[in-house]
């Protein structure tokens, strides 16, 4: 069966040092991804580790240096660099900062609206969706004529999840997207996650530094590693662990105090 | 009279609103103070009304804040700021301007003691090394922008720690990074802690940080203190049902379930 996204032998380096400097630092080696429909994946790394510019890749925002990246089989990007508009609308993402990802100019409805205003839908019909999309991540639609950056931190990442999932999308990159919510906000938006994975059917790459979040919320899990992702069959199993994942678990913080 | 800084019955208004009504805290030399709770519970407030840095259109309408028994006016708080109190925030980027090295954030403080020239460089390195850099004269001349997120925290300890404070507030230190450098501050703080005998309010949502570092635990609800007990104490049974739920979100993410 043909995955949802695939990469393959992707090269990838960033210019290091100004403008002109000619050398290059090599992010991504010979890397491959698999996510398949409906799937939940995570990705973890610690900062730096090319989790993000992958992401990138899959969004198309960038080419990479070498490699492929196929969605449904067919090669992301023509050879003129364009991302066909059907998988534009197709993969949407959600980043850790919610106030980094709004204009402070747009309400709430021009937020989430803004991805459907392709459709030209009258504007009864469009306030109408916008309600219903707001409803399906938990806020009050009457939020909707509320200027986006009023809203509280848990409130605006909701509305950009409702923004992501506005196009019907079938696969969304969670870039650390629960991160700098608090702990009970994050519980409740990774279960919100999880919920509408269930009912849409849309795939998440789900990329975090902090393994406890994979923890029933990611089926299969990839650890980059060595500038590509490595996949790992059970991050919180027993037997050695590759250096990178060892290096996650024992940042992890304890539970409990220390006895004392 | 106890020994320490302590804040007593503040209540904080704007506009005619209570942000934060009949919170009193206490903490001692040497002694680490988790302030945890859900954001918009008014930890920040509380915190930046111990330094006297209210945000405008906030007034302190009740509340007296004591150091060692006396009690301090609005002049004393401003002379203690810096001097016995230090302030470490949540983004470190935005505590840097990032328009000057690094070196004249030190001189321009360590300047308030007098310390000038090459004192003021020696002095500068001492406290770079005692925040975990190996060449801190290397460090000096690079600006902000030159250093990453977790490098530009401990530079902004070693700032707070300049003028040797008694006592240290750290408002989320270590939300925005990533957890391996998360352990490495934390170690950091309780190393400090222990050295020079700092008390230190850890603001935090995150009870992991608690668990690792505090003494003891006060959680706010709706601007108002809702608990208050040893860390221990906290985590084997939380009393105030806020505290239940705070604790059985954390420790979900370990895969445990609150203890009955």
């Amino acid at each position: 069966m043909t995955p949802l996204l695939e990469m393959r032998g992707i090269h990838h380096a960033y210019r290091q040092g100004g403008l002109l400097s000619r050398r290059r630092l090599p992010v991504l080696e010979d890397a491959a991804l698999r996510i398949g429909a409906g799937e939940c994946v995570a990705l973890l790394g610690p900062t730096g580790s090319g989790k993000s510019t992958l992401g990138r890749l899959m969004l198309g925002l960038e080419p990479p240096d070498a490699g492929a990246v196929l969605f449904e089989g067919q090669p992301l990007r023509d050879a003129r660099g364009r991302v066909a508009p059907a998988a534009r609308r197709a993969i949407q993402a959600v980043f850790q900062d919610p106030f980094a990802a709004t204009s402070p100019r747009l309400s709430a409805f021009a937020v989430v609206a803004e991805p459907l205003l392709a459709g030209r839908l009258p504007r009864p019909a469009l306030r109408e969706r916008v309600a219903g999309l707001m409803r399906a991540v938990g806020l009050d639609p009457a939020l909707m004529d509320r200027l986006a950056h009023r809203l509280s931190g848990g409130q605006l990442q909701r509305l950009c999840i409702a923004r992501a999932l506005a196009p019907a999308p079938r696969l969304v990159l969670l870039d650390e997207a629960v991160n700098s919510l608090d702990l009970e906000t994050q519980a409740q938006v990774l279960a919100l996650l999880h919920r509408l994975r269930r009912e849409t059917g849309v795939a998440y790459l789900f990329v975090t530094h902090d393994l406890r979040l994979v923890r029933g919320f990611a089926g299969r899990c990839y650890l980059m590693q060595e500038r590509r992702p490595v996949e790992v069959p059970d991050p919180f199993g027993p037997g050695p662990l590759p250096p990178a994942l060892a290096a996650l678990r024992a940042a992890i913080l304890p539970a409990r105090p220390r006895p004392g | 009279m106890s020994a320490g800084l302590a804040l007593e019955g503040l209540r904080l208004e704007a506009g005619g609103v209570a942000l934060v009504d009949g919170v009193s805290l206490a903490l001692r030399r040497g002694e680490v103070l988790g302030l945890v709770g859900t954001s918009g519970g008014g930890k920040s407030l509380t915190t930046l009304a111990l330094l006297g840095l209210l945000p405008r259109g906030v007034r302190r309408v009740a509340g007296v804040l004591r150091l060692d028994g006396a009690v301090l006016d609005a002049a004393a708080q401003a002379a203690l700021r810096g001097r016995r109190i230090g302030f470490v925030q949540q983004a470190p980027r935005g505590g840097f301007n990032p328009l000057v090295t690094l070196g004249r954030h030190f001189r321009e403080t360590l300047a308030c003691d007098g310390l000038r020239g090459a004192a003021a460089t020696a002095r500068a390195e001492a406290l770079l090394r005692e925040v975990g850099f190996d060449a801190p004269a290397r460090l000096l001349p690079l600006y902000p922008g030159q250093l990453s997120g977790g490098m530009l925290q401990r530079a902004m300890l070693a700032l707070a720690l300049a003028r040797a404070p008694d006592f240290l507030l750290a408002d989320e230190p270590t939300t925005d990074l990533d957890l391996i450098v998360q352990a490495q501050i934390l170690s950091l703080l309780e190393g400090l802690v222990a050295r020079r005998r700092l008390g230190l309010l850890l603001v935090t949502h995150d009870l992991s940080v608690v668990a690792r570092l505090a003494d003891r635990v006060a959680v706010m609800l709706g601007g108002r203190l809702v608990e208050e007990q040893e860390v221990r104490g906290f985590f084997d049974a939380p009393r105030h049902p806020h505290s239940r739920a705070l604790l059985a979100a954390h420790l979900a993410l370990y895969g445990e379930a609150l203890p009955a």
